[in-house]
């Protein structure tokens, strides 16, 4: 997964590490001049200030700092656990995947028998006027149209498993047009970045999770989210086509080569 | 400005409305389009939701990467120092810290940015002012490096001149755009 991945370990190590650091370290000066304890008593919320005065009484306060600090940790990732803030049962990251299998199952489900009818493909054709505006040096009736109007297509319709296997297509096919094969070309440079900026038109995951998480609105968000989506890929067109202006391609490849053999 | 405020309402209430049918409606079209064309439905629906199984179980390992992270350093309360110091700067009523940290993982992980907003809604409750932000922010945004990696790997092409600079804009700009859309929307609930 190059290199995002790589910033993701840093990141990563980055929470862990200062979390547990700091977790100790505010434990200890807590101990040390006392902290304020919030606690709920007859419904209301009470808060005292306990300081700790016996060496005893400081070890048993962060021991069980630590204990609380372990069980967090292990609770994030449960099927499911009791939540002392609010008494409220919640789901960790094992309980949130399996409320999600059923959902999942459906949207792809009904996603399947859309592809299988030629809905997608319906789709794409639909798209397909504003090709010639977007890529301008693709020729006609070139392979690499429909590799890129079906990963659009997947993409948004909210299916990203499908969108990448289309998306590695497209560029083969962009590929077998560019006559420069180790930089990028305007239509695969503009290609990318109209995937980057998000073309997703029906969110049916962060939909499926939502409803998962017991929302009243599970699907409040889409219009607001489709306003914002249609900004970002506007501004990633635009930018493309002004820089477009003021560079130099690369070269269109020899006419006996950008058949689009490359991808078969 | 009264009237803009009344359209405002009136167009929320009726994209409103559209919201929550346009998934049934989605269904039905789909169902029907596809027994006209004589499609075996059935067994059809069967082969895709075998594949969502995969997704759902697939997910949990990258979930647990994440959400396990995210505890122990909001557990340490350095989460909190974080945002009040964020908050200084950037008013978290405005651009709640939760969906600060979903923005700057997004461009990297889809999985990881999916677990911050997944603990948002189990922090903050799905219908939050903070869980509504990071839903548009998930929705209008793309794993920008994952993508630039495998596209561009998949044909071995080096120079990838301006990619990364305009995806890494229109993703800032996107993300701009879905905070003041969501004050626009969503400004009266309870932060």
């Amino acid at each position: 997964m190059g290199r995002g991945s790589g910033v993701l370990n840093h990141i990563w190590t980055l929470l862990v590490a200062v979390g547990i650091l700091w977790g100790v370290t505010a434990s200890l000066i807590k101990v040390q001049t006392g902290e304020s304890i919030t606690k709920t008593v007859n419904g209301k919320e009470v808060t005292e200030f306990v300081r700790y005065k016996t060496t005893e009484e400081k070890v048993k306060a962060l021991s069980e700092a630590g204990n609380k600090f372990t069980k967090e940790a292990f609770n994030s990732v449960a099927l499911e656990y009791d939540d002392p803030a609010t008494g409220k049962k919640r789901s960790g990251a094992v309980g949130i995947a399996f409320g999600f299998i059923g959902i999942m199952a459906l949207w792809l489900g009904f996603m399947r028998i859309a592809e299988a009818s030629g809905l997608i493909a319906l789709l794409a054709r639909a798209i397909s006027p504003l090709f010639r505006l977007i890529f301008p040096s693709i020729p006609r009736d070139h392979p690499a149209s429909g590799a890129i109007l079906m990963n659009f297509a997947a993409n948004m319709l909210g299916l990203d498993n499908a969108a990448t296997p289309l998306g590695i297509k497209a560029m083969k096919e962009l590929q077998s047009l560019n006559g420069q094969k180790d930089t990028a070309s305007n239509a695969m440079i503009m290609f990318i970045c109209l995937n980057v900026s998000s073309l997703v038109i029906l969110p049916a995951s962060i939909i499926g999770y939502r409803v998962q998480a017991n929302s009243q609105r599970p699907t409040d968000f889409w219009i607001p989210m489709l306003i914002a989506t249609t900004i970002g890929t506007l501004s990633a067109f635009i930018m493309c086509k002004v820089i477009e202006r003021f560079t130099k391609d690369t070269p269109p490849a020899p006419p006996e080569t950008a058949t689009g053999e490359e991808a078969a | 400005m009264p009237s803009l405020t009344k359209f405002l309402d009136e167009f929320k209430l009726y994209s409103d409305l559209l919201n929550s049918w346009v998934i049934p409606f989605i269904f039905l079209f789909i169902v029907v389009y596809a027994y006209a064309r004589r499609v075996k439905v059935y067994e059809v629906f069967v082969e895709g939701a075998k594949e969502g199984f995969n997704v759902a179980i697939m997910i949990i390992p990258y979930l647990v990467v994440i959400l396990s992270a995210i505890a122990i350093f909001r557990a340490s309360g350095a989460m909190q120092f974080v945002a009040t110091s964020l908050g200084a700067i950037i008013p978290p009523t405005v651009f709640p810290p939760d969906a600060i940290l979903l923005s700057l993982i997004k461009p990297l992980s889809g999985g990881a940015a999916r677990g911050v907003m997944l603990d948002v809604f189990q922090r903050q409750g799905v219908d939050s002012f903070a869980s509504f932000v990071c839903s548009v922010i998930q929705g209008s945004t793309e794993t920008t490096f994952y993508v630039i990696a495998v596209y561009f790997g998949s044909v071995g092409i080096k120079n990838s001149r301006h990619t990364i600079a305009v995806g890494l804009a229109a993703e800032l700009i996107a993300i701009i755009a879905s905070v003041i859309i969501a004050n626009i929307w969503w400004g009266n609930l309870p932060k």
